[in-house]
């Protein structure tokens, strides 16, 4: 492996560590600001300088190996990882910008300083996750991440919305301290903490002791459920018009879910494994079903669903559901199926929760019903929800289209796979009447006349989150028009996923 | 790009570009209406130069390509062209009556409905150029949410429950359609429109009848769902049935099957299909649709109220219709289509053009109308003889060989389905002409007979509303002059 490539992995992983740094010694607003975007458009540059790398080598990692309990020095990137990356730390560029304005107002000046500090740390520690190859690594940056999480959520200063946090961290504690159990289990199990060593002493293990293994997952399993994907705590605060809470619920239903979602398939992929869990236990059919009760909850309450948020906390719950079943599928189709869904989840659910805020921030609702006020009065922020209709009714060319044919592809063959057609139908049924009622809600109510106070708010112009949505839409179209590219890259991405699992 | 594709391209983006172009002349409503006339007439003639150049070689333009048979791509073949021509008569004959009908006309928001009219031709000339299923698919879901958009901004609460209904049933089909997609590819590895995809080498009787039954309710499903029994008061205008159900639906879906059988089964397979199990489930469903509507229709006496039964009723008569030709001669089955949309908009605009007298005129039904509206009467008659086959038109030959082909073939129950439609369509209809030609008294102290028999001549007069379905009605008989020519001409499929 080259050394250019190898340094790059380590730039990638300290640059934010030394920009958290310099806001502390620096405690100027405009600097912090200007620190943190120059920031990201540096971790931009060096994904952009590995990526071909990745697309010739599959994985880039450390060959150093100084010893079992090494902080510094075992990291690797592979495809799989790299895609992750690139998507959360697109998608923590976006929130920063999207907030920029309302949290100058919010905060003072020192506090300011501290909060992006903060800020990048979280950014620090999602990379050094992604690039961790060691267990120690990622138990130590999951409880950073975790510390910058609950340490934004303070700066609300919201009785209500701490509370919810104070439940959150405990959940989190505990899991922590599940999650440190099974890493010791594995280390006195396996006498290595390493992704790669472990995978090789796994066919070591005596068949008698296949229950240990059984017991991490169920163990591991629930951590990561109560550390990543806690979302029903949200749900109570996803219509809150306070800042705080749009900004951490936008993390916790986008970033740590991509996050845990990153990592579970780590697990599955790399650490148990397609051997012992689709071959040996015969788990898929349980993930089957997950997946498809996941897919028809969200769309039975997506049916009667009107404001724009819940709409999207649903699609969100509905992508998840498709993504469990496509890992639980094991083919390629549903792997590409798989990266679709992760698409959509991550840019187009993405898009209409940060509308559905700007909306909120406006009109005090996220209503569909008040649609028409920004899309018939402010073409500049109508356009790119116009465009991003097509993309929630599914049409051709869009991520939910290719995932859905992916998935059909997957799902035509006899057994519990054909279940999946139904979840299809469902889904594909409350995507397009969500869609509809979108156009709809734009023409129905058109001809009335919007209040003085509405008129106010629609004339101040907050063109960060202009920038957002326009940089958002952007990056989905060009997704589109270069689907034969990003098709290329699902088809890697499943062939990666499949032939390096264990 | 060479020529052939800058003729393609041309072809398939100069109703969407026309329709941009004519929102950009809104301020100027003189130039708007010539250049909303000028499109079309620039359409055809591009379309006459284009046939030339493209009938001599195989040009495609590919969009967008995802892999490889997945790509948003046009192209034209021969079946193309005699959608295109089609498309090209509709679009002339209804820009310039529309034009006339929407000056005459009370209705709001007139541009956007002229608009909206171009719209929809622009994105059925798109689907009519698509190169493969995944390109009709694109397309006929942006038919449907059209629909749903034209149904909210056009139609009155009532009618738009309605296409509400048929908006979900459209959606259902979508759907049928996209499973029976992601089949054919997993069988075929692709999705292009090249000789018989399914080829009956590897022939697996059952699992191509599912994925038959999914294409044939993909497309038909709206018309054979009697949702239309839950909404008996319905009186939509001729002319949104026209464009929301005769030219959106009726002509792409009609187009799309005939596509599909063309390329996907192929006529063999179809044929191989038939043999082995029989078109009597078609048969029984269309029956028992033909048989509802026709009892609806019966004990509807208001012919507005009626309009949209009927073509449920006949469009039905025309699924089977082209089932059969498709299974005994494949090129007969345009001839149908051609018949059926002409009559159809011949019948369609002449009930247009009486319910704008009705409009401003205290008169409010058909009674007598013949004595006011004698043009439009007598061609709405040709156009109704014209439909169940005895007038000299295109779709007196059209009846003729299917009759005879079923004849030959034995087919019991299609005879006896067809027989009792063109006996319905005659109670009917001449209850119809009945209604129209009775005499009554105008002259009653409410009425000013001067004022009302104006209206009616300032309509029953007018070039653009008159010529326009003329001119159908001229292509109709010439279609039996040139019959042999058509038939000729069609003979390569």
């Amino acid at each position: 492996m080259e050394i250019g490539s190898i340094s790059n992995i380590y730039s990638l992983i300290f640059l934010p560590f030394f920009a958290s740094l310099s806001c502390q010694i620096f405690p100027n607003k405009k600097f912090c600001f200007s620190v943190t975007i120059f920031c990201f458009l540096g971790i931009f540059a060096l994904i952009l300088k590995i990526f071909p790398d990745i697309l010739i080598y599959e994985k880039i990692s450390s060959d150093y190996d100084l010893s079992i309990v090494s902080l510094a020095l075992e990291f690797s990137l592979d495809l799989m990882g790299i895609i992750f990356l690139s998507l959360m730390v697109f998608l923590e560029f976006l929130v920063i910008i999207f907030y920029k304005n309302d949290l100058e107002n919010l905060l003072k000046s020192k506090h300011q300083a501290n909060f992006y500090s903060v800020f990048l740390l979280k950014i620090f520690s999602l990379i050094a996750l992604i690039l961790s190859n060691n267990l120690f690594n990622l138990f130590f940056f999951i409880e950073i991440y975790s510390f910058a999480f609950f340490a934004i959520a303070t700066i609300s200063f919201n009785k209500k919305l701490l509370n919810i946090t104070f439940q959150n961290f405990c959940l989190s504690t505990s899991a922590s301290l599940l999650i440190l159990i099974c890493f010791f289990s594995i280390y006195l199990i396996f006498g290595e903490l390493n992704f790669e060593k472990i995978a090789d002493n796994l066919f070591l293990l005596p068949a008698t002791n296949f229950w240990i293994m059984i017991d991490i997952l169920i163990l591991i399993s629930v951590a990561f459920i109560f550390k990543f994907f806690p979302l029903w705590q949200y749900f109570e605060k996803i219509k809150s018009s306070s800042l705080v809470a749009s900004f951490l619920i936008i993390d916790a239903f986008f970033i740590k879910t991509l996050l845990g979602i990153y990592l579970v398939m780590k697990f599955i992929y790399f650490f148990f494994g397609h051997n012992f869990l689709f071959t040996q236990y015969q788990f898929s059919a349980i993930m089957i079903f997950i997946g498809f009760a996941l897919i028809i909850y969200s769309s039975i309450k997506l049916f009667r669903e009107h404001h724009l948020k819940l709409i999207c906390a649903f699609f969100s719950i509905n992508n998840i559901g498709f993504m469990i079943s496509a890992i639980a599928m094991q083919s390629i189709e549903s792997m590409q199926a798989l990266f679709f869904f992760l698409l959509n989840f991550a840019l187009v659910n993405f898009f209409i929760f940060i509308y559905a805020t700007y909306q909120k921030n406006l009109y005090k609702t996220s209503s569909m019903k008040s649609l028409y006020k920004i899309l018939v009065n402010n073409p500049l922020i109508a356009v790119p929800l116009k465009f991003t209709v097509l993309f929630i009714a599914g049409l051709p060319f869009t991520f939910l289209f290719f995932g859905y044919f992916y998935i059909g592809l997957a799902s035509f063959q006899i057994g519990i796979n054909l279940m999946m057609i139904l979840a299809l139908v469902f889904s594909n049924f409350v995507h397009f009447r969500v869609a509809i009622r979108i156009v709809n809600a734009s023409i129905i109510n058109n001809k009335i006349p919007l209040k003085s106070n509405e008129n106010i708010a629609l004339s101040k112009i907050n063109y960060y989150q202009i920038f957002v949505f326009w940089i958002l839409i952007l990056a989905i179209y060009i997704n589109v028009f270069s689907a034969g590219a990003v098709n290329n890259l699902a088809t890697r991405f499943a062939l990666f996923l499949l032939s390096n699992s264990i | 790009m060479n020529q052939g594709q800058f003729f393609l391209f041309i072809l398939a983006f100069f109703p969407l570009i026309s329709w941009f172009a004519i929102r950009f002349f809104l301020e100027f409503p003189k130039f708007y209406n010539f250049c909303y006339c000028l499109f079309p007439i620039l359409f055809f003639i591009n379309l006459i130069e284009s046939t030339k150049i493209l009938s001599n070689g195989d040009y495609e333009i590919v969009i967008s390509e995802a892999i490889r048979f997945i790509s948003l791509a046009i192209y034209v073949d021969k079946i193309s062209i005699i959608f295109l021509y089609l498309l090209a008569l509709i679009w002339l004959v209804l820009a310039f009556y529309l034009h006339a009908y929407l000056r005459i006309s009370i209705q709001k928001n007139k541009n956007d409905f002229k608009e909206f009219a171009l719209l929809i031709i622009s994105t059925i000339n798109l689907l009519i150029l698509s190169k493969n299923l995944f390109t009709i698919l694109f397309f006929y879901i942006c038919l449907i949410i059209e629909c749903n958009f034209f149904s909210q901004k056009f139609l009155n609460f009532d009618e738009s429950k309605l296409t509400k209904f048929f908006s979900f049933s459209l959606y259902i089909e979508s759907f049928l359609v996209f499973l029976a997609m992601v089949l054919t590819f997993k069988i075929n590895g692709q999705l292009e429109f090249i000789e018989n995809i399914i080829v009956p080498q590897n022939y697996n009787e059952k699992l191509f009848g599912f994925i038959f039954l999914l294409f044939f309710f993909g497309l038909f499903l709206s018309i054979l769902m009697p949702y239309y029994l839950f909404f008996k008061n319905i009186k939509f205008d001729s002319i949104n049935i026209l464009i929301l159900f005769l030219l959106t639906y009726c002509f792409a879906s009609g187009f799309v099957f005939l596509k599909i059988i063309n390329y996907i089964f192929g006529l063999k397979g179809l044929a191989l299909l038939a043999k082995k199990f029989g078109l009597i489930l078609f048969e029984i469903i269309i029956l028992i649709n033909m048989a509802i509507t026709a009892f609806m229709l019966n004990k509807n006496n208001d012919l507005r109220g009626s309009s949209y039964l009927l073509l449920v009723n006949q469009f039905s008569f025309y699924i089977l219709t082209i089932l059969f030709q498709l299974s005994n001669k494949f090129h007969f089955s345009f001839v149908s289509t051609i018949a059926f949309l002409l009559n159809f908009s011949m019948v369609y605009l002449c009930l247009a053009n009486f319910e704008l007298f009705f409009e401003k005129s205290p008169l409010k039904n058909h009674k007598s109308i013949f004595h006011l509206m004698p043009i439009t009467s007598l061609i709405f008659f040709f156009s109704i003889f014209s439909i169940i086959g005895i007038a000299p038109t295109i779709s007196m030959v059209d009846k003729y060989y299917l009759v005879k082909s079923l004849w030959v073939k034995k087919e019991v129950l299609a005879l006896l389905i067809f027989a009792l439609n063109i006996l319905f369509l005659i109670y009917y209809f001449s209850k119809i002409i009945i209604i129209f030609c009775a005499k009554i008294d105008f002259n009653t102290p409410n009425n000013n007979v001067e004022n009302i028999k104006n209206y009616a001549k300032l309509i029953d007069f007018n070039p653009n509303l008159i010529f326009t379905i003329l001119t159908l009605a001229i292509i109709s008989m010439m279609g039996i002059i040139f019959f042999s020519y058509l038939i000729k001409f069609l003979s390569f499929l």
